[in-house]
């Protein structure tokens, strides 16, 4: 089997994935307990009748196999559907607007602050195994990686928010406010962004951390780094050139596995600094058994992470001569 | 290798059948029958999320062992208990809150049999007595005479309880002591009938033009008026939409978009005078014909809002341009009532519109109410302004109006303190309560303390949906036995913190109005000793001395003959005269069904159509899927 099978298979593979996706999105959801109709509704004083009109409205009084067998006809014609909870806005347009941009820049500048922080703090532990600084990392983020997020998120809010007062306590830019320029709004947005991205950035540090650690160690007892050091090259040179470089493979493949973030979010970190993303659409819709917005998020992140994984697969396989090899 | 694979593409195959194949079978819930019981014991549930319905269930629990009855509270996630109580109705009790109408309308549909279906709020509760009474009370004009009915149903309804009045958890808010203005109402200081409150808000230093920020734990649902009936959106809709009366502190109604009104002594007509300097927020005025259009609006187009009204109504006619004539189908007691919560829409933005429209991001909404929209960010806030033309006098007094969401609970709260926000939609948690009342920067808990609109009961299933049902919970006496077993004041104490007010009836005095105290209500005082006698006398012993009474020994009942019945002559004739209308109302039916079922004939073939399509695209796939396997072989 020659490079091009395998990139088609695949590919094959993928779509087979998505489609189960699609299926199970759509069980998965109507298992679950909770009536979408009652969320409409949401009021004590609504009669029976405008529940039965609802229900009649969304078609949920067919059988489930009708549903089932409609939602993918409606999906081959690229419609996600209507939300149940916000009647007549499409799913699309709820999903693709600014809560995904919220989310990509709230996950995106915390994944990269953990990252970036993560591999630096955790070469220069690796060099300095054993030492004070190395252990107080060890401790430090084996504490943040197990508090759970939206606690540590309470606390930094009560200290930043609260006590300090230097972040706003929720929302993405202040309301009511006109901005008079791009710069001005960027400068509302960041310091909003601020108390969110630590939360999200100190608990994903822990992970990185750990990881680039082991990753260093392990390359320490290569022969190349022998070699290296027989050369006469500096602790620098031999740290960054030689051992990062080797180590940083396992985390890219890492990094990859966490794109899925990106989108589908922090469902408690925004909820606890009201961060209007993907996470808290998520949680809401959870909540109020929207299953439309469930069905169209869950979509576009199985979309993404196969697509991501056949990326990852087919770019390592170019790459990395031994799958190649063994693919042939 | 080929073993491998063989498993794996089976495996595959598999799942797609099941793919396939699983939903055609819809999820059957577990059928729960209850069981034959030998003792007064039950199974109470309470709502998980809602810590004052977890909490006074604990109590009652152990409360009514004092009198020999286990009543097993069980916390239950909200997904279960209302679809048991909406479609499946076999639950035995319950504890927890249903809320109130500003008028007494849940006489009827807790308790009129015709209320016993899916998704109504009878919880099986039939009694034609009962129904006779409450269908008179809703017919009689006089307000006297109707109380008089309502308080004989009351107390019809106490000799048989369906369920137990415990309290009601009051509204104590979190609001900067600097703010005043706000009016407490049943139902709490910021609630969507509460109308008075938005006008006369204002900042203690500055008596115009203050702007006012509130938290909300979620954005509103919907922009649109009409189906803005949750909490949080019908809050949004009252400021910036007016109605054409409004209730006043005691829950008395008063003039609003309508400057007055008069029944018909039949109670047929009903005729409304609007205001004459009322305007939209965009500069037209409104007049009669946009009242008339918005109830037109709804008739038309069968929204499926406010339906027992709108079905009710007749006709609408206008008489010059600031009258407005609704001829009613029957006389109901609480049209005028009703018409509180049917928002004024503007005729010339709405008239090419549907029901459901979702109003965004066409256009802001454009009402006449105090407030107007100014700018909103969708999902984080909404800010609204004072609206300069409103047609009441130096109102409203604050500037603007600013809604912002903070989604967690002790967030909203720490924004509060900090002066980020100045208050809350809704009232204050119980968690939170002790923290309010400590924090120097709010308003005393006192001045903010009303009766709240959610009425905690203890509901027994009385069978009427044709479950199963314990027959103790029907027995009179072992649920008056139950009511003089609970200390209500005590539950108020420990779920509520205090903040809550006992009630003994089923119109309570304390939220409906002083006009509602009934002299001669039938109440059950905190009475252990005469709980355990009644049930004593009445054959419900504890035989095994575990500490819970088992059921009296059955009696075998005599068979009554039943008398025969003379059948008159003017029976017979009443009788030809009833079929008769019968086959002609029969006759008229089958010629609108043949119209709808040509409608539904299209749709069908519509829908039909597309479910073949949507049968190909899968086989298709499951085609391609067997091609590749069988081709790699």
């Amino acid at each position: 089997m020659g490079f091009k099978e395998y990139v088609g298979k695949r590919t094959f593979q993928g779509i087979i994935t998505i489609f189960l996706a699609i299926t199970l999105n759509f069980i998965l959801f109507r298992i679950m307990p909770g009536d979408p109709t009652r969320a409409t509704a949401g009021d004590p004083r609504v009669d029976p009748a405008t529940r039965i009109a609802l229900i009649a409205k969304f078609g949920l009084d067919r059988p489930l196999f009708e549903q089932y067998v409609l939602y993918i006809y409606n999906l081959f014609k690229g419609e996600l559907g209507i939300s149940f909870v916000q009647i007549g806005r499409p799913v699309t347009e709820i999903i693709l607007g600014r809560k995904m941009i919220n989310t990509l820049i709230l996950m995106g500048s915390s994944m990269f602050l953990a990252f970036f922080l993560g591999i630096i703090i955790g070469v220069i532990a690796a060099w300095r195994r054993g030492t004070k600084t190395d252990v107080s990392f060890i401790v430090f983020s084996l504490a943040t990686y197990s508090m759970p997020v939206f606690w540590f998120g309470m606390l930094l809010l009560l200290l930043l928010s609260y006590y300090i007062n230097i972040f706003p306590i929720a929302g993405t830019i202040t309301p009511g406010l006109k901005h008079a320029n791009f710069l001005e709004l960027a400068s509302d947005y960041l310091h909003h962004l601020m108390a969110p991205m630590i939360t999200l950035g100190v608990s994903f540090f822990g992970g990185y951390f750990l990881f680039m650690r082991d990753a260093i160690l392990d390359v320490f007892t290569e022969d190349y780094m022998l070699t290296a050091r027989a050369k006469g090259l500096s602790d620098r040179k031999i740290l960054f050139k030689h051992a990062m470089r080797n180590a940083l493979l396992p985390m890219v493949s890492l990094m990859g596995v966490h794109i899925t973030f990106l989108i589908s979010g922090a469902t408690m970190t925004e909820t606890v600094f009201s961060w209007d993303g993907l996470g808290r659409l998520i949680y809401d819709s959870v909540r109020m058994a929207d299953y439309p917005v469930l069905q169209g998020i869950f979509l576009f992140m199985a979309i993404l992470v196969v697509i991501a994984s056949i990326c990852a697969d087919i770019i390592c396989a170019y790459l990395d001569p031994r799958i190649k090899e063994a693919v042939d | 290798m080929m073993r491998k694979k063989l498993v794996l593409s089976t495996l595959i195959s598999l799942l797609l059948c099941l793919a396939v194949v699983v939903p055609l079978f819809s999820l059957a819930p577990v059928a729960v029958a209850a069981p034959e019981r030998e003792e007064l014991s039950f199974e109470m549930w309470t709502l998980d999320w809602d810590t004052i319905s977890v909490d006074a269930g604990d109590v009652i629990e152990q409360m009514l062992k004092d009198i020999g009855i286990r009543m097993k509270a069980i916390p239950l996630d909200d997904s279960v208990f209302y679809a048991n109580l909406e479609t499946e109705h076999t639950f035995e009790v319950y504890e927890m809150s249903l809320g109130f109408d500003p008028y007494p309308g849940h006489m009827r549909w807790r308790f009129h049999s015709e209320e016993v279906i899916d998704y109504g709020g009878n919880d099986g509760y039939i009694n034609p007595d009962y129904d006779a009474l409450i269908d008179q009370a809703g017919r009689e004009m006089d307000a006297e005479k109707r109380t008089d009915l309502l308080w004989e149903a009351q107390r019809m309804l106490a000799e048989d309880p369906p369920y137990i009045p415990l309290f009601t958890s009051d509204d104590v808010h979190a609001i900067r002591k600097e703010w005043t203005g706000y009016h407490c109402m049943p139902g709490g200081i910021f609630n969507w009938y509460n109308r008075l409150t938005t006008i006369d808000l204002r900042h203690e230093d500055q008596e115009y033009g203050a702007d006012f920020i509130m938290a909300y734990p979620s954005y509103i649902r919907y922009y649109n008026p009409i189906m803005g009936t949750d909490g949080r959106s019908a809050f949004a809709v009252a400021l910036v939409y007016d109605d054409l009366v409004a209730f006043d502190e005691d829950m008395n109604l008063i003039p609003w978009l309508a400057t007055d009104w008069t029944v018909s002594t039949d109670g047929l007509t009903i005729t409304f005078n609007i205001r004459q300097n009322a305007k939209w927020h965009d500069g037209e005025p409104l007049t009669a014909k946009d009242v008339k259009f918005t109830i037109d609006f709804y008739k038309e187009q069968e929204a499926p809002y406010d339906t027992s009204l709108m079905n009710n109504i007749e006709s609408v006619e206008t008489d010059g341009d600031y009258t407005v004539i609704v001829q009613m189908i029957e006389p109901s007691a609480w049209a005028v009532h009703a018409f509180e919560d049917v928002p004024i829409m503007p005729e010339h933005i709405w008239k090419d519109k549907t029901w459901d429209w979702p109003v965004h991001p066409d256009m802001m909404p454009i009402g006449s109410g105090p407030f107007k929209w100014d700018s909103y960010l969708d999902g984080e806030w909404i800010k609204l302004v004072a609206n300069p033309d409103f047609w009441m006098e130096d109102k409203p007094h604050l500037g603007s109006f600013t809604i912002r969401v903070i989604s967690e609970s002790s967030a909203r709260f720490l924004a509060i303190s900090t002066g980020e926000v100045h208050s809350d939609r809704y009232e204050l948690d119980t968690g939170f309560i002790d923290a309010a009342a400590a924090d120097p920067n709010l308003a005393p808990l006192e001045d903010t303390w009303c009766v709240g609109m959610w009425d905690y009961i203890i509901s027994f299933n009385q069978g009427g949906h044709g479950a199963l049902i314990d027959p103790a919970l029907q027995d009179p006496v072992v649920k008056k036995a139950i009511a003089h077993a609970i200390d209500k004041q005590r539950l108020v104490d420990i779920a509520r913190l205090g903040y809550g007010t006992a009630t003994d009836n089923y119109i309570p005095p304390a939220f409906f109005g002083p006009a509602y105290e009934d002299p001669n209500a039938v109440t059950y005082e905190y009475n252990v000793f005469l709980a355990n006698q009644m049930l004593d006398a009445a054959g419900y012993l504890d035989i095994d001395a575990d500490g819970i009474r088992e059921m009296p020994t059955p009696v075998e009942e005599e068979e009554e003959e039943v008398p025969e019945v003379e059948v008159e002559r003017i029976e017979a004739l009443e009788g030809t005269v009833t079929s008769l209308t019968a086959s002609l109302t029969e006759t008229r039916g089958l010629v609108t069904t043949l119209e709808t079922n040509l409608e539904a004939l299209r749709a069908q073939l519509n829908s039909s159509l597309n479910m073949s399509y949507g049968l190909a695209v899968v086989a298709i796939l499951v085609a391609i899927v067997a091609i590749y396997f069988a081709m790699r072989k």
